[in-house]
């Protein structure tokens, strides 16, 4: 296409381009600014949207994302290596090339007869990052005359004001920070995974990729750490005295459980003498406490409110949510989720939303409540942040393209919502002390006021007892109990953990945990950590403690920030990178011996297949052998227990997935063991002989 | 280096096993002191058989107990011989 063709195409000689990062984005922006009214135009097999909004002329064009990487400006260097730039993704990543190539295309060919460029990217670092790469990159260094429009949700009104409101300069120091994050992590990346995957081919002569990150070591040093107390654990015993007493007077004759002072009783000499002196005693009512509690709405959510709800109520991992949640904001059905706040915009207009809302079903009588309401005041969080609000629902309702997953992610959003406009409640807590003995013992009820905004039944029955009655002694024992390790992590707790020791981002969190698992560092939902996760952990912490503590990232995240606030420049903290990483390579390559071969034992563990110890039945060909599953992480297998010093020819793969079962009688054809399996759902037969299969499926 | 007797882990000095199963060990030798006063008496043999009944014993532990007992078994037939 030349540029009288274009030209032609467009149909307008003055147009502002409008760059944004993903193209569902482009065109929700489009409708918002046209009424539904805008143009297509195809470019290079791209679409592109032009506008006329307020008597200007927009074409708005999308990037898939980042569009330009870092790399290596040569490949094959001494360690450590600080030689690199900025290059088109489709250098570098092979399988996005025809798509990157046509986007950069695409911005390049209309940038050139663009009277004005803005960034319309999402409102975070990130979007700042593609957004000024793309500005210097593909539109030849507009990066400092181009606009920003900001906007939190794709909803006509916002849009509309965004671009009434527009700002005259993108923030150059939030895309300076993004840009020397990922340089940061490039370095990383670039030398220290590098150095111990040499370390590792000079002992093991092969080549495995140990990746490390600025995050990712702190994160595996955690669940490694966590995982060794777990498997170190001596469980100390402890007791607890169970004791029933009659209630004649109230609670429905129902038997009160009370319970000694000590939860716990360290010895158990202790606890047998208090049982026999307790023995035949009368229960008396000692003390009665009664005191009142709030139960407050809740807070709006914030990525990290919403991913542990989700996976609490849903089991979806917080990868799996945050995926779900942009979906929802570029269906323009939520508000931008990545984002820490825990607020909702002090002008939103809460009771449009409501009224809209009101159109789902299932929501429509809580809605209908909260807006007979003269004041529809929502509760309010701590966390803010300052580039976006709480996730919050828009009041669009077609939710008919959604899957079954989205819509739960999206009703609850829109439960949370509803709720923050419930009103506090009041309920009461009665403490019982009583005497048995000489002995305290206690119980604790709760009269829980109803959730629902109008009734206010008590969920507990009330027990009405007085001070000096006297009750009799139904059941007493004593139970032996020992004290519980730590819990393994998960994917949500992990998450947890890295917020609390402030390590990462929002929207970085999930997708360091979903490399680790990638990486075969851990295994499972429950994320327990492989061998090679612990040699990784425990070669590091003896040659290179710093990689794995929490510090150097933290100082890192500090001096990002401070860039954001032009208190301190990139190349400063670049350089500051520089000296540590040097430290840590001279470390490891000093000691590349001895790291090299503890790595390699622990991968060769982690490759070996380990031998499943129940045999599954006598080898049907050799007759004498024992058919055992062999399995590593990528593979597994069915082979006879001869057959490992070669002495039976029985060796066959098996699905990855499912249960495995040998069937009593071998093949007819060729007498190999017929394997019964489920694949999809259904039951699936075969014979284990590779050749005997494959002609069966030919056939 | 040497081969923790337990696991493929390497070993430095003259330990027996690696630090992970050493630091099982010395979990172990600790929390038997403290079943002793906790429970007034308790055998050794008994404490660490008990502890690989208890299901939340850490597998390292286990490793560790099963390699006492198995030791100690040995050396109840050598004597008895």
């Amino acid at each position: 296409m030349n540029n009288s063709e274009l030209k032609k195409a467009i149909g307008v000689e003055k147009y502002s381009l409008v760059i944004c990062e993903k193209s569902e984005a482009a065109k929700k922006i489009s409708e918002a600014l046209s009424d539904n009214k805008f143009k297509t135009i195809k470019i290079f097999n791209t679409n592109v949207f032009l506008v006329t909004f307020k008597k200007r002329n927009y074409l708005i064009c999308s990037a898939i994302g980042h569009l330009y990487t870092l790399s290596l400006l040569k490949k094959r260097q001494k360690l450590p290596v600080y030689d690199y730039a900025w290059i088109p993704i489709s250098q570098s990543v092979k399988n996005r090339s025809r798509i990157v190539n046509a986007r950069i295309k695409v911005i390049k060919k209309l940038s050139e007869n663009a009277s004005e460029f803005i960034l319309a990217c999402d409102l975070d670092q990130e979007g700042e990052t593609i957004g000024y790469n793309i500005l210097k990159y593909a539109c030849n260094e507009k990066q400092n005359i181009a606009k920003r429009v900001k906007f939190s949700t794709l909803m006509k009104d916002d849009i509309k004001n965004a671009f009434v409101n527009i700002q005259d300069s993108i923030n150059v120091n939030i895309a300076y920070a993004g840009l020397t994050r990922h340089t940061i992590d490039f370095l990383y990346g670039m030398n220290i995974s590098r150095a111990l995957s040499r370390a590792f081919m000079t002992s093991s002569k092969k080549y495995r990729t140990l990746s490390i990150g600025r995050v990712q070591g702190p994160t595996i040093a955690y669940i490694v750490e966590n995982e060794l107390a777990k498997d170190s654990h001596v469980p100390l015993p402890f007791w607890s005295i169970n004791t029933y007493i009659d209630s004649e007077k109230n609670h429905n004759g129902k038997w009160i459980k009370i319970q000694y002072i000590e939860q716990k009783i360290l010895q158990h000499k202790v606890a047998k003498k208090i049982l026999e002196e307790c023995k035949g005693k009368k229960v008396i009512v000692n003390k009665i406490e009664k005191s009142k509690f709030k139960i407050n709405p809740p807070f709006p959510f914030n990525l990290s409110g919403l991913q542990k709800e989700a996976f609490r109520l849903y089991k979806l991992s917080p990868y799996q949510t945050l995926n779900i949640a942009e979906k929802l904001y570029l269906n323009a059905l939520i508000s931008y989720p990545r984002t820490n706040s825990q607020r909702l915009p002090y002008n939103l207009d809460c009771r449009r939303i409501i009224m809209d809302l009101s159109n789902l079903s299932e929501f429509r009588d809580v809605a209908n409540k909260l807006l007979k309401k003269q004041n529809v005041n929502p509760t309010q969080g701590k966390e803010l942040d300052n580039a976006h609000p709480s996730i919050y629902p828009t009041g669009k309702t077609s939710i008919n393209n959604l899957s079954d997953v989205e819509k739960k992610v999206f009703k609850l959003i829109v439960k949370r919502f509803l709720d923050l406009f419930g009103e506090s409640l009041m309920g009461q807590k009665i403490e019982i002390f009583f005497k048995i003995a000489k002995y305290d013992f206690y119980t604790v009820f709760k009269r829980m006021p109803n959730q629902d905004l109008n009734k206010s039944v008590e969920k507990e029955e009330i027990i009405e007892l007085s001070i000096g009655d006297k009750l009799g002694i139904k059941r007493m024992n004593i139970s032996e109990n020992f004290e519980e390790p730590v819990k393994s992590y998960n994917q949500m707790t992990l998450v947890q953990k890295m917020e609390k020791e402030e390590i990462g981002t929002k929207s970085t969190r999930a997708n360091i945990i979903r490399t680790i698992i990638d990486r075969m560092y851990v295994n499972g939902n429950m994320l327990i950590p492989t061998d090679l996760a612990k040699a990784l952990v425990s070669t590091l912490n003896e040659y290179s403690p710093e990689i794995l503590s929490s510090k150097m990232t933290k100082k890192m995240e500090k001096s990002l920030r401070e860039i954001e606030q032009n208190k301190i420049t990139s190349e400063q903290v670049i350089e500051n990178t520089k000296k540590d990483l040097n430290l840590v390579i001279k470390s490891i390559q000093e000691n590349n011996k001895d790291i090299g071969k503890i790595l390699s034992v622990a991968s060769n563990k982690l490759d070996n297949k380990t031998i499943n110890n129940k045999p599954l039945g006598k080898c049907t060909i050799c007759l004498e052998g024992d058919l055992i599953i062999t399995s590593n992480l990528k593979n597994r297998a069915l082979i006879c227990s001869k057959s490992i010093k070669n002495k039976c020819e029985m060796k066959s793969s098996l699905p990855k997935f499912g249960y495995i079962r040998i069937q009593k009688k071998g093949c007819v054809k060729c007498s190999w063991p017929k394997i019964r399996t489920s694949y999809k759902g259904k039951p699936w037969n075969f014979c284990s002989n590779p050749q005997c299969h494959n002609e069966k499926r030919k056939k | 280096m040497k081969i923790c007797r337990l696991c493929e882990n390497l070993i430095e000095n003259d330990d027996k096993f690696c630090k992970y199963h050493k630091n099982a060990k010395e979990n172990l030798n600790s929390g038997y002191e403290i079943w002793k006063k906790r429970v007034e008496y308790i055998e050794r043999e008994e404490y660490l058989k008990t502890l690989l009944e208890i299901s939340t014993t850490g597998t390292l532990v286990k490793q560790v107990i099963m390699d006492e007992l198995g030791k100690e078994k040995k050396n109840g037939n050598k004597t008895k011989d």
